[in-house]
């Protein structure tokens, strides 16, 4: 593996860089036929650790003067 | 006049510093010249107790490039370590291979950001595993990233 950084010629401008998501050319086609016949997996989205908010407690509402 | 003398292959004056398994990447713009952000790094796969099994959720790889301008060829391969019981690696295994992704890299950039997005991943059993992105035509991996699948 290289160990080198990356370096740039003084001078030079960099290019705007374009964004994109590569997918394999063929989604199935790196898994062998055995691998094909494996059960599939899945796993959801972890739940959210945090507490559900408590309601901030309220003020005491001042109360109207009586009339 | 052959001198009879080994000479070197001359390799591709590419290199790789950076590959992170995560979530989701998103591109914004509006952040100017840093506009990629990672969610979800991976370092853990939790993939139940009945192996082997093929992950399903999409995975992506962020990788950033360096190097001499031109068009590549990129494969991340995906290794399995076989160990024993304390651990020592025995054996490596390569599980599958996904690619060719074309790169085009730009000689004027500091680095070339790329996203990849891989689903069905083959884990034959738990253990640690390695993605490995190569350039085609060249042996040694540009750069590897380990992780581990677990029940």
């Amino acid at each position: 593996m290289k160990k080198h950084q990356p370096t740039i010629r003084p001078g030079t401008r960099s290019t705007p860089e374009p964004f994109e998501i590569l997918y394999p050319p063929t989604p199935d086609g790196h898994l062998s036929e055995e691998q094909k016949k494996w059960p599939v997996v899945t796993e959801s989205k972890p739940r959210d650790p945090r507490p559900e908010p408590t309601p901030a407690e309220q003020p005491p509402q001042p109360t109207p003067p009586a009339e | 006049m052959s001198t009879g003398e080994w000479q070197e292959t001359e390799e591709p004056e590419i290199g790789a510093r950076l590959l992170v398994l995560c979530r989701e990447v998103r591109f914004d713009a509006g952040w100017g010249d840093s506009p990629y952000s990672l969610n979800g790094l991976l370092a853990v796969f939790k993939a139940g107790s009945d192996f082997p099994v093929v992950w399903h959720e999409p995975v992506y790889l962020y990788a950033e490039y360096f190097g001499a301008g031109g068009d590549y060829e990129v494969w991340f391969d995906l290794f399995r370590f076989a160990t024993d019981e304390d651990g020592e690696i025995l054996d490596e295994i390569e599980e599958a291979g996904y690619g060719p992704f074309v790169l085009t890299l730009a000689a004027d950039a500091f680095v070339n950001r790329r996203s990849y997005c891989l689903g069905k991943l083959p884990f034959q059993a738990a253990g640690i595993h390695e993605f490995r992105l190569r350039i085609a035509g060249m042996y040694e991996p540009l750069i590897a990233q380990r992780f581990l699948v677990k029940e």
